[in-house]
Order: structure tokens, then sequence, then C-alpha cells
């Protein structure tokens, strides 16, 4: 008898179920949402130098402008750094550009200071996906960069190799999106590169990105970096005996529909890993802090959506 | 004993498929929506909408997922899903209401309705009176409705920096066929 009541009770659950009048609810549980892969962790494709787990959406591309200007060298001899208008006469320039092939392989092409240009690629591996069932707690992505050194060379009477122009950097980029707010990034690092000034120098040089993002407003960010580098510590990179320091910027992102400007102060003048991870000579002060410019333009070549 | 609960059961089984078969499903179609500006014309489509329409009580409801809105540019869709409709706070947009009318919808027909109900985006939710046409044909169902979507009303706020962009109301397109549920 117990038996049987169970059984109605079941039977009775299961058709006030069907019968019930919240059309809503009915199909929220049949079919709970999925999880959604997570979106906007940075503005950008780079932090400020460092690279982001973004990049460009399938079919679209990434015009970007990159500008470092030189130390500001604020002191009385040059008006308080107005004579070079706070580093304007020494600036260094970037163009690239970045085209998504899919919505997790991206390539790019850029030229920067000083007639150095690289062929990149950057490959989502796995990506962030909000709670439930199949969520994943960060993005993990590949950079890959290829350097080509076309400066002439510094001794053409020595015998000289089309190799010894390249640079690589292989980077693993973490991040994670911890809630509307925060972004975190690692990055660990490898930069090679094929020729060396000295002989005692290191051909690769291991480093550890680290990087925030703090929205602020919809359209502003905050952002920090710092690149700390575990080998070529106290060692001169030249002939010279300039030492290498570590990199550090600190920033904002603001963001007009489809521009993204980010305005900021680092110690470093290079603009490509190559550069700014093992070849930055500016030590973290005052007086080498330089203003830079990263502007970001998104062209689409989508077909509309409304042309079926 | 046993032949009374089993044919019990196949009575329950049975009632149940009856309150089943009144009810229409989404099977194609779009829900989308539309801003124009002298600056820019934005237009977005959700393919995969979930639709439940009750046929005896005349009640419908729609549940699209704001993720699910596909642009043209894939920057807008990450601002609109990012700033404007907050998909990781508010991930739906719901309509559920009454048809107004006394019509019968288990027979094959064309029937322009207006349905009151309720309508929510980005966490507010509107009472809605919003016209649309019926058309029952071959045992399956289409819904047709066109009706505009003030920003303001859902507390969906656009920066002056792109007011020039973005339209303060943006027309909104259903265009479902719905079939029986099974």
């Amino acid at each position: 008898m117990k038996k049987i009541a169970i059984l109605f009770i079941i039977l009775g659950i299961s058709f006030s179920s069907f019968a019930q009048d919240d059309l809503l609810n009915m199909m929220e549980k049949e079919a709970p949402s999925k999880p959604t892969i997570t979106y906007a962790t940075f503005k950008s494709t780079r932090v400020i130098n460092l690279q982001t787990n973004e990049t460009m959406k399938a079919k679209h591309l990434d015009f970007r402008i990159l500008h470092r200007f030189g130390a500001a060298d604020i002191n009385s001899n040059t008006v308080y750094g107005l004579y070079n208008m706070f580093g304007l006469d020494a600036a260094q320039m970037r163009l690239s550009f970045d085209y998504g092939i899919t919505d997790r392989i991206m390539v790019g092409a850029g030229r920067s200071n000083l007639a150095m240009y690289d062929l990149s690629l950057k490959a989502k591996l796995f990506e962030q996906k909000s709670k439930g069932k199949g969520s994943f707690p960060l993005s993990i992505v590949y950079y890959g960069d290829m350097g080509i050194n076309t400066q002439t060379w510094a001794d053409p009477n020595r015998q000289n190799f089309l190799t010894s122009r390249f640079t690589f950097v292989n980077q693993l980029i973490f991040t994670r999106k911890f809630n509307e707010w925060v972004s975190f990034v690692l990055v660990p690092t490898i930069v090679h590169h094929n020729i060396v000034p000295q002989t005692t120098d290191k051909n690769d040089i291991y480093a550890l990105g680290i990087g925030a993002s703090i929205k602020i407003t919809r359209s502003t960010r905050f952002n920090f970096e710092y690149i700390p580098r575990f080998n070529l510590r106290n060692q001169a990179i030249d002939a010279t005996g300039k030492l290498a320091y570590d990199e550090f910027a600190v920033g904002f992102d603001i963001e007009t529909g489809g521009h993204v400007f980010q305005v900021h102060l680092t110690n470093a003048q290079g603009l490509i890993e190559q550069q700014f991870i093992s070849e930055n000579t500016n030590m973290i002060a005052l007086n080498t802090l330089r203003l830079g410019f990263n502007l970001s333009r998104t062209f689409s070549f989508e077909k509309s959506t409304s042309k079926k | 004993m046993k032949k009374i609960i089993i044919s019990l059961a196949i009575a329950f089984i049975a009632i149940a498929n009856i309150a089943n078969a009144q009810m229409f499903t989404f099977s194609t179609g779009s829900v989308s929506f539309f801003s124009k500006t002298k600056m820019e014309d934005i237009d977005a489509r959700n393919s995969s909408p979930k639709v439940l329409l009750q046929i005896k009580d005349k009640k419908i409801a729609f549940i699209a997922e704001n993720m699910a809105f596909k642009f043209q540019s894939k920057l807008m869709e990450e601002h609109y899903n990012e700033k404007y409709v907050e998909s990781e706070k508010f991930p739906l947009a719901t309509f559920q209401g009454k048809i107004n009318e006394d019509i019968d919808l288990s027979k094959e027909g064309v029937y322009a309705v207006i349905v009151t109900g309720n309508f929510s985006l980005h966490g507010v939710p509107q009472t809605r009176t919003i016209p649309g046409t019926i058309t029952v044909k071959n045992g399956e169902i289409n819904v047709k409705s066109v009706f505009t979507v003030a920003c303001d009303d859902h507390k969906i706020i656009i920066p002056s920096l792109v007011g020039a962009k973005i339209s303060e109301t943006v027309e909104v397109t259903v265009d479902v066929n719905l079939i029986p549920k099974k």
C-alpha cells in the first residue's frame, strides 16, 4: 500500500510539473543555460607591453600604433622637461597588424624601432568558462614571436649569417578574470637571441610576466605589469657595460567604441618582448620612466548579420 | 492490485501527454534587434531562443540568452555583453505574457494578437503590451512581432561618448516557428 502511495506522489509531482503555470521556470529547468566563455578579461591584446589572453576574433583586424617617448629628463637645465617635451624627441614607435584567423588563432606582423620586423602567432589553448558543469577556471594561451633585425651588420667584414638576425619569444599566458572588476595574468617567458654581443652573454633569458587590470568605470581600466627575469641579472648586455633591468609599467585603458587608447608610464623603451624583456637598460626610477601610448583600432570583415 | 497501479499510471501519463500536446516549442527562426543612427547601424541576431506557447491558456514565453546574440562586429558583441546588458550578471532577456484576444489556437488561421506580459532585460522587468501575428498552419505555429525597447526603461545607460552611434530605442523583431512539444 505504501508503494502505491509513493507511486501516486511521484506521478503527482511529475504531472504537476507539466501543468505548472510558469513557462519560464519550465524552460529553464528543461534546458539549463550552458557555461559561457568569459569575455573581456582584458581590454586589449596587451596589458601594456605584456601580452594578454585576448586575441582578435575571426575576420577581425587590429591595427596598433605604439609610442614610447624618451626619458622625460626633468631637471632645471631642460626647463623641467619642456626642452624635449618630456621625451618626445626620442620617441620609439611600432606599427602592427593582428588578424584573427579563427576566434582562437591570431597572426600578426609589425615593425618597431630599430629596423626590427616581427611575425607572431597567438593561440588560445584553453578558455575560462563561467560557473556550472563544463566550467574552467582560467585561460591558457600560447604566444610566439620571431623578430628579424634588419639593421646593417655591426661588422660587415665578418662572415654574417641570416640566422643571426633572428630572435624568438615563447610565452604561455595564464589569465583569470576573478570578477567583473579584476583580472590577473602570469606569463612564463623564454626569449632567445640567436646571436649575442659577447661570448659571456646568455642566448636564452627566462622571465615571468606579472600583470593585472582593474576596472574603474565601464570604459576605463587601471593596468599594472612587472616582468622579473630569472637570469641575466646584474650582467652587462653589451660592450659598454650597460646592465639590463626588469620591465615595469602602469597605465590606463580608455575605450571609445572601436578604439582602445592606452596611456602609461614605463621604464622600457623597447616595444617587443625581445627588446623590453631582455634588452631594457633603464632601471626603474623616476627619471627613467617615460610616457607611452598604445592605440588600437579594430576593423571587422564579417558580413552583416541582417543579410541572411 | 498491480493492474490498478498500472492502469492508474497509464492514465496519469495520458493526462500528462494531453497537457503536453497543448505546448508548442521553438524549432526555427530568430529574435533580432536593430539600432539605427546617422553614424552606425547595429544589428544582432539570436537564432536559438527558447519559446513555449501554451494553447489552452494562450500563454507565451521567450528566453533569449544575451551571449547568443551575434553581431557583425565581435567588438560590439563584447561591448553589448560587458557594458550594456551585463551578461555575467543578467544572462537572460525574458518575456512571459498572455494573449488578450479570445481565439482558439488549435484551429488553423492567421490571428492578429495583443500580448500583455512581463519583459525583463538587464534585470529590470517592465510590463509591456506587444502586438503580434500568430499563424497556425499544418500543425505548426509561426509567431511574428516587432516592438521597440527603450534602453532607459531597462537602466541600460549609453555613454555620451558613443551616443551618436547607439540609438536610445532599439527595434526588436521576433519571427519564430513553433512545433508541438514532444
